[in-house]
């Protein structure tokens, strides 16, 4: 059996639904099955786009960073250059108008060690508020769409090795506060607006939170597409 | 992930410095963590309180003046420490090398460089900013080419001015030793 469906689209649709508790625990002894599901799609849609995805997968399977937590690089190859005094991981998220809030909440109540760990100095979440001449004039700071959008998450550590540490291990448990399966299709979805050459494909993912269902339709972008349409393909989108 | 979709415009955009030249404070206290994280009540509907002030300049420096860009910092004398409601202080320096899950190629419009100062208040950075340490800071920029201010130097290292950008912080945790 298989969820993937592949039309001829483009563009973008994004759905979800949860479905009641009551439903939810009908449910519940499909689980097994359906996780096993998700892992099947996983290894579906790796195997279609080659090593690209193949490489995300095995981020799936332990941290979330994988591909230089060993390979610890020296930065400073030039000796002019300063030596560094800490490490400073950061992450830009535009969040939605009206979301602010809610977005907050789940740093609020996400947990995480961070504290506690080896050569942690410092956190903070950014929120982007008005320069002088822009407080009172109307201008929102939170609509900003420029690459640093509206909220930064920063964290100061003392090494770059304390960094690699945590992202080697316990960033994989804190995600945000979503279950393991939905990380592992939160890995998936990210690797979907990868270019690839092949036809856009509509994909439907399901996955538990809590005791919640979530059902997933999503339509991949082929942004790297450079391949002229092929001869005697529709020129209408379907979507 | 599906609530990511609700909330989020697009996926993060990592980033990663290496922070030069940093000062911090020894904090008189710390925020309190429960097994290493804030304990905030947040209801969804409302921000939740700002904690500290923070003032970004956005430095866009090619790789060519690199050396002589952190020299100039190196040399400046800063008399941040001595202000009242100062936390801390880096200069980051994009690390361009870092690789991993989520992690684009820094794009040409981003800068190379963002100083970063961290204050208690918006309220103590503006007392910095009509103060004497910033005059004084202004002054040594002017003799050193530096880069605090937005005036154009007689020789700028930047490929455009920088760019200013302030946030509030909120659920701040710090180490005893500060930032």
């Amino acid at each position: 059996m298989s969820w993937l469906i592949i039309l001829q689209t483009s563009g973008a649709l994004c759905c979800s639904f949860a479905l009641h508790n009551k439903i939810s625990k009908a449910l519940s002894t499909m689980k097994q099955s359906l996780l096993l599901l998700v892992a099947t799609l996983i290894s579906t849609h790796a195997f279609q786009t080659g090593t690209i995805i193949a490489d995300r997968s095995r981020a799936a399977s332990g941290p979330l960073f994988s591909s230089t937590v060993a390979g610890e690089e020296t930065a400073v190859k030039n000796d002019a250059l300063l030596k560094r005094d800490r490490y400073v991981a950061t992450n830009r998220f535009t969040v939605r108008q009206g979301r602010a809030a809610k977005f907050e909440k789940r740093w609020a109540d996400r947990s995480s060690r961070l504290a506690e760990l080896d050569g942690f100095r410092y956190f903070q979440l950014m929120r982007r508020v008005g320069l002088e001449n822009e407080v009172n004039s109307g201008i929102d700071p939170l609509a900003s769409t420029d690459p640093f959008g509206n909220y930064v998450s920063f964290t100061i550590w003392e090494e770059k090795k304390h960094f690699n540490a945590w992202r080697g291990g316990e960033a994989f448990k804190e995600v945000s506060c979503i279950s393991p399966t939905a990380q592992y299709v939160d890995i998936l979805l990210t690797s979907i607006s990868s270019p690839c050459y092949s036809l856009p494909s509509l994909l439907l993912y399901i996955t538990t939170e809590g005791s919640r269902w979530y059902f997933l339709i999503c339509v991949r972008h082929n942004h790297g597409l450079k391949r002229p349409r092929p001869r005697g393909a529709p020129k209408t989108r379907l979507l | 992930m599906v609530s990511s979709a609700l909330v989020l415009e697009g996926p993060p955009k990592p980033a990663f410095y290496d922070g030069l030249l940093q000062q911090s404070m020894k904090p008189d206290g710390v925020p309190e963590t429960v097994n290493g994280w804030r304990s905030v009540k947040a209801d969804g509907e409302n921000l939740l309180p700002a904690e500290a002030f923070i003032a970004c300049n956005q430095f866009f420096i090619p790789p060519s003046n690199a050396v002589s860009f952190e020299q100039r910092w190196a040399n400046r004398t800063s008399k941040l420490m001595e202000c009242e409601g100062f936390v801390s202080f880096s200069m980051m320096r994009r690390d361009v090398k870092a690789k991993g899950h989520g992690i684009v190629p820094m794009g040409e419009e981003e800068p190379t460089y963002v100083s970063t100062t961290i204050w208690k208040d918006r309220q103590a950075f503006e007392n910095w900013k009509n103060g004497n340490a910033f005059k004084e800071a202004h002054a040594q920029n002017n003799q050193n080419k530096g880069e605090e201010t937005k005036e154009q130097p007689s020789a700028p290292l930047w490929t455009k001015p920088p760019v200013p950008v302030f946030y509030e912080s909120t659920l701040v945790i710090s180490s005893p030793e500060g930032a």
